[in-house]
Parts: C-alpha cells; structure tokens; sequence
C-alpha cells in the first residue's frame, strides 16, 4: 500500500513511544524510517521486527557501565540488545568521539536483535559529517555484510540491502573513517528521491497498532469539548 | 514570544496568503472553471483549473445534500456540503471517480501522491440562502448583512503534507510557486471560495432563471472563505520550534528595517495614512458576540485614533528623522497590546521593498541535528539563560499543570482534556515543554557537569527530546511560546490567532478559549481580477458601496 513520507515519519514515532520508548527516540526512528524509506529500501520490516522484539520482551535494553566505554551489550544476559533502545546512543558515541578525539575509535554493538536499524541511523548521523568522513560499518555475519553511510547514502563493500534486511542477533562493528575522492562519486549517483512509498501492509498494520496505543478514545465530554468547539456551532 | 502578545497578533504583508495572491499576481496566473456539472439543487462536481508558469493544479469540488440534522462545523461531524481535493495538475476521469469516492470520506479516505490538499465546507447558515434569495429576486444583498458574516462558506479542516495519504510537501516544496509554508492550503481556500461565490449565482439563476441577477463583483470581493479552528492547530506551534523561529524572526526583521527609514517620502507617509484610516472602520465593522474581544476592538479603535492624534501633534511625519520608529515608540506607551500589534501590521503595508522578500524563507528544510558532544554544564547555561520563563513556573500549584494534551482516536488530531477527568493521562502528548524544561534542569543540576550529552542521556533517554529542543534555542531565539501548555491559565485561542494571523486571517471571531471562526482572503481580488494593479491592496477590507 502506499503510504507519505510524513505518515511514515510519525507513525514510526508513535509506534515507539506505544512500545514504551521515549519520544526522543521514537522522533529520531521516525526521521530516519522516512530518510531510509526515501532513498533505499521500501521495507519497514525491521521496525516491525524490533517493535515486536521489545513488546515480547525478546530484547532488552543496554547494560549501561560498558556502554561508557564503547560496548553496548544487553543488560540482560542470554538476551539480544534491543537496537530501538540503543540506537540513539550508538549515534551519538560515534558523532561525540569524532567531534572529542577526531579519532576512529570503534563502537561494539554485541548480539543486536536487529542490526538494520543501526545503520539505517548512521545514515542520519553520516549527514552531521564533514563530506570526507563516513560512518564506516560491518555485521559479523558469515559471510559478512559492510558498508559505509555517507552524506545520507548507504553503500555496501561486501553483502547487500537484502541480506542487511535479514540479518538479526549478530554483532557490529562501527567507526568513522576518511571517504576516499573515488569512493565520494560512487555513493552521490545512488542519492535519488523515490516518488512513492510502498510498503507491505501487514507490516504497516504491524506498526500501526503499536502507533495506535496512543490514541485515546473519545468520550461524550471530551466529543463536546474535545476540539473547543461549542454545542451551538453553525452559522 | 508570551501567549498574550501572540494572541493579539494580525495579519501583514508576509502573512501566507498575501503571499499568494501576490504571486498569482506577478506570475499572471490563470484561473478557469472547467467543470460546472451541478443539478438545480446545486450538487454535484465542479473544477477549478490554476495554470501557472510551470504546473497546473485543479481543485476537484464535491457538492453534497447534507441532512440538517448532520449540520455541525464541528471536526467531529461526518458529513459536509461540500467537499474538496486539490489535484496536481489535470485530472483524468479516472481520478475524478477515485476522488469522489475519496473526498467525501475525508480522514477515512485514502488519496494518491498526485492529491495535494483535502478540505471540506459548509454553507453559512446565516448568510448563504438570504444572498441567493435576494438574487434570484434580482436585488443585490445588503452590504451590511454580507458583512456581519463575510463569507458564504466556512472550511472546517484543510489537510496536506502527507495526512491521509496525501502528497508529502517536500515533494513540491522545490517548486517556487509553492516555497514558502501553505502556499497550496491557501490556494485551496482560495479556489473553494471562487466556487462559494459561483454557487450562489447559479443557485439563484435556477430558482429564478429569467429575474436572477448575478453577485456584484464589488460584493463578492468582500466575501471571504471562513473558517473554524480549534485545538488540533494548536501543538503545532509548539511542534515546530525553527519553523516558528523563521516566521517571527522575519517579523522582527521586517520590523526592524521599517523602523529605520530614515525619512518617509509623503508618498509613504500617505498610503499609511489611509490604511490607518481603513483599518480604523474595520474594526467599527469587526462585529462579534464575544464580549472581552468586543471590548478589545473597541478599545483599538481608540488606539487608532491616538495614532492619527499622534500624527497631527508631529507636525507631519515627512519632517521627522526615522518617523516610524518615533511613532512606535510613542504609540507603544499608549496602546493596547492588540492596538499595538495592529500598529506594527500597518507600518509594514507602505514597504513592500523592505518586508516582500522575508516572506518567500518562512519555510525551513528538516533536519536532525544534534550536538550529543556539548558538556551538561554547558546546556544548564543555556537553560538557566533561555528559558527563565519555564523554571520560574510553580509546577506544585495544580493549576499548572489542570489539562493534558493527547490524540483523539476519532480524528487523529490532538485534543486537551482535564488531568482529573479523563482518562488517557499515560499516553499525554509531549507538549508541556516548561514542564520538561524543569525536569531536565533537575537532572543536569544532579549529573557530573564535564560529561558530554551522549553519557547524560545514555542514563536519562526519556530526556532526550527536550534536550535536542533546548540546543536549538541557542540559534533560534524566536523558537518558543513563552508559556505553559497545560496550565489552566494558557488560553490555545493565543496561539491559533498567532497562526492563524500568518495565514493572513482576519475577523477573529473567538467562540471560548478553545476556538475562533475566522475569515480569509476576504477583499482579495477574484480569479478575473488577478491582473489589476493594485491586486495586493485588499488587508483590512471595509463594507464597499454599491453605486
């Protein structure tokens, strides 16, 4: 079914907050759903897969004390880490260290429940760098999938977006590195705008309901009231 | 930025749909009815085509019998005379039968990437059958009575960017017809009003086809398109921090540049004159119910009248050195806030030189930046710095915190109900940001004051939001409503008049504190008036003569 931009953007938002994320994130889900739906793939399967990770209570959130030092791991042991829940803070480590040591300190992420969702928000991350440097990244898979995001595109140096789409509880690797002048005309080509959004729409029904906890249903006071309007509103 | 400046706010030359008319003015675009297929009850289909220099866009009508009974301007109403689609370009038969079995369902339908703008509409009772009698009698309507409504209909919801479906705005947000915020809302207002005024002519001629005169142009340029406005408007101010920024940032600038002409040419100081002589008897033909704003009109029109007062004692504001900022500041010690913010809209009516141009970046591109390296102590500055007005409210007095804000699950739009009555308090809208803005406080205080953000918020996610929001305050000062969302002091008709002023409205006719019926685009030119010269001179409208 197709579906906006915007309407993916905020329903991503909800949905998070409706598994009981805070919004902060949920914002930051949504804007990086859109970015990816807007450029690369039309699937939104690994959002309904780590919505449905973290309200099965699957995964858990990440163990705090080795996230200071650069491991992100699942609090909970013989659990994946919830990527929802760690995600922001990846991001943020990666920009933090960059901007603190202009170094290429590498992030661990162990046993991710689903890794898509990391680097999906590299690419957001990638758009706050200077033009030379890129988020470089690799999944410990067999065989293994890698890539860089850069300027908001995504490109793979082994594996591809279907296999990245299906990866789940593995572990990754992420680190800043400078972008080659070869590398830079490679991924701008691929930068194109699609012009309608697709998606599967059990997936979005999936992600609808955990939007839809939010609302609240009306009552007769609020029907009355709810909007401002008064009982006598014609003219 | 306080709730009530913002709730005295009016309309001016970067206003939305001033823009607008302006551009369909430079650009001489074309407006065609090319469908009119109505029974003599007046429903049916009809289209308006827009052909500008690069695109055509088609506002697709629905007219539609509504059951008295279901007659409610309400959002919550499920039915509507009419009902509309603004399409990009020319629909095909095809889409028109898709958009007839779209449109009249509003925010149950689904609509197509090429379907840009959703609206609906219903007749003024009070208005609509009395001028289609009097024509079809062949006699014009009084003046007086047309103005004591000033529109024929009244939109009650105008969706774009992405609801429903429905094109996002960052796919036409590139075409320079459509840059600046709302171009393609206003221009559906626009057209739904052409249709309003052709409406009454044709109801008229069918009941009465060999009498029936046609509506005088003079009066059917006084006739705007209404509107009804409640709560959902109201969180997007707060919503949309660097947006807001822009809008009222580009006020102060237009602003600021008036205010240092250095002499006013008499040709200046004439055209302001007589929009303060218009504006004057427009507020004597602002006629509402609501009493406190009755008496704020009023109570501006003695405003006004200081303000010529003023004028005379100067001895003639072409012999004074930066005339408009000495008659600001003298105004500013004797004027309501709301005679003031009028004030501020008419100086900037004589500079189109200085204040056009603002107007075409009031739209931002969205981004997520965010500095997660900043140290906490730095953001505490920050916090102690920009948001005073949010530490200093007294959160344990319950009457800061009476209301919550949430989506209703009916229409998908926000809502605000009382903490201690409903139900659905867990699920509360992110909105309360002086609250927020106390809660983050009381944790950089508590934190260790060298680590960077990205450490702060591994500990406290649930702060993250209002921590990116405070970071931008350091750039976008003009970026928050000063005032406390969810207090039982916030009246939200400030910050919908805030809104509603930028989209050029008129006539506030608040209803509570809750909601205003407004008008738009009344005065403006018509669709075969787009040419004229003076195309742009049509704020502050006044009751025309009939010769």
């Amino acid at each position: 079914m197709r579906v906006s931009r915007n309407e993916v953007k905020t329903t991503i938002a909800k949905a998070t907050v409706g598994v009981g994320l805070p919004l902060g994130i949920g914002e930051e889900l949504g804007y990086s759903a859109q970015n990816i739906l807007k450029y690369h793939s039309s699937s939104l399967v690994p959002f309904a897969k780590a919505f449905d990770a973290i309200e099965k209570n699957i995964s858990s959130n990440f163990d705090l004390n080795q996230a200071f030092q650069g491991y992100f791991s699942a609090e909970k042991i013989n659990t994946p880490l919830s990527a929802l829940a760690c995600v922001t803070s990846v991001c943020d480590l990666i920009l933090d260290n960059h901007i603190k040591l202009s170094d290429s300190s590498t992030i661990h992420i162990n046993n991710v429940d689903i890794p898509a969702i990391i680097i999906f928000q590299t690419l957001i991350t990638s758009q706050n760098l200077d033009i030379k440097n890129c988020v470089s990244w690799t999944l410990h898979e067999k065989p293994s999938i890698s890539g860089f995001s850069a300027q908001g595109c995504l490109t793979f140096t082994s594996g591809g977006l279907s296999d990245l789409l299906k990866a789940c509880r593995t572990s990754l690797s992420i680190k800043i590195i400078r972008l080659s002048s070869q590398s830079n005309s490679i991924y701008l080509k691929y930068l194109t705008q699609k012009n309608t959004i697709e998606v599967d729409r059990n997936t979005w029904t999936c992600i609808c309901k955990y939007a839809e906890r939010l609302l609240i249903k009306a009552t007769d006071e609020s029907r009355l009231t709810g909007a401002g309007a008064g009982i006598i509103d014609t003219d | 930025m306080k709730l009530d400046r913002l709730g005295a706010s009016f309309q001016t030359r970067l206003s939305f749909m001033r823009r607008l008319i302006r551009h369909m003015h430079s650009e001489h675009w074309a407006i065609s009815r090319t469908k009119f297929d109505l029974d003599k009850e007046g429903y049916g289909t009809a289209i308006y085509q827009v052909k500008t220099p690069n695109n055509y866009y088609s506002l697709v009508c629905f007219s539609h019998y509504l059951n008295p009974k279901e007659r409610t301007d309400r959002v919550i109403a499920q039915n509507w005379d009419s009902t509309y689609t603004l399409f990009d370009g020319i629909p095909t038969e095809r889409d028109i039968v898709r958009l007839a079995e779209q449109t009249v369902k509003q925010e149950s339908g689904r609509f197509n990437a090429t379907d840009l703008v959703l609206s609906r509409a219903n007749k003024s009772l009070r208005l609509f059958e009395n001028i289609v009698d009097k024509l079809a009698k062949g006699s014009q309507p009084d003046p007086y009575v047309l103005n004591s409504v000033g529109y024929l209909m009244r939109t009650t919801a105008v969706y774009a960017n992405g609801k429903f479906g429905l094109a996002d705005r960052s796919d036409y947000a590139s075409r320079p017809e459509l840059l600046p915020p709302y171009q393609l809302e206003m221009l559906t207002v626009y057209l739904i009003r052409e249709f309003s005024l052709d409406l009454v002519d044709y109801l008229a001629a069918c009941k009465a086809p060999n009498q029936a005169v046609k509506l005088d142009p003079i009066l059917k340029r006084h006739l705007g398109m209404g509107n009804a406005t409640g709560l959902g408007m109201a969180p997007f101010l707060v919503d949309h921090p660097i947006l807001i920024h822009k809008w009222f940032e580009a006020r102060e600038i237009a602003l600021s540049r008036v205010l240092a002409v250095r002499k006013a040419t008499p040709e200046k100081t004439n055209r302001f004159k007589m929009l303060l002589k218009r504006a004057t008897q427009h507020l004597t033909e602002w006629n509402i119910e609501d009493y406190d704003q009755k008496q704020r009109i009023s109570t501006m029109h003695s405003d006004m009248l200081s303000i010529s007062q003023l004028i005379s004692d100067s001895g003639g504001l072409e012999s004074l050195l930066f005339p408009w900022n000495i008659l600001l500041k003298k105004s500013e010690k004797i004027l309501s806030i709301e005679g003031y913010e009028l004030l501020v809209s008419l100086l900037m009516e004589p500079y189109p030189e200085l204040v056009d141009e603002l107007g075409e970046a009031l739209h931002v591109e969205e981004k997520n930046s965010f500095d997660p390296g900043m140290k906490v102590a730095t953001l505490l500055s920050t916090l102690n710095k920009h948001y005073d007005w949010a530490l200093a409210i007294d959160f344990q007095d319950p009457d800061e915190s009476e209301y919550f804000w949430y989506y209703s699950e009916e229409k998908l739009e926000p809502r605000r109900g009382r903490r201690t009555d409903e139900t659905g308090v867990k699920n509360e809208m992110k909105i309360s940001i002086a609250r927020d803005i106390q809660d983050l406080h009381s944790a950089l205080t508590k934190a260790e004051q060298h680590i960077s953000l990205t450490y702060f918020l591994m500990s406290h996610p649930e702060l993250r939001h209002i921590t990116k929001r405070t970071q931008l305050a350091i750039h976008y000062p003009y970026s928050e409503i000063r005032g406390n969302m969810i207090s039982n002091k916030c009246r939200p008709i400030d910050i919908l008049r805030s809104k509603l002023a930028y989209f050029g409205a008129s006539k506030f006719d608040p209803k509570s504190d809750l909601w205003t019926r407004i008008t738009l685009a009344q005065g403006a030119p018509l669709r075969n008036e787009l040419n004229i010269e003076d195309a742009d001179d049509w704020c502050f409208p006044i009751v025309p003569k009939l010769f």
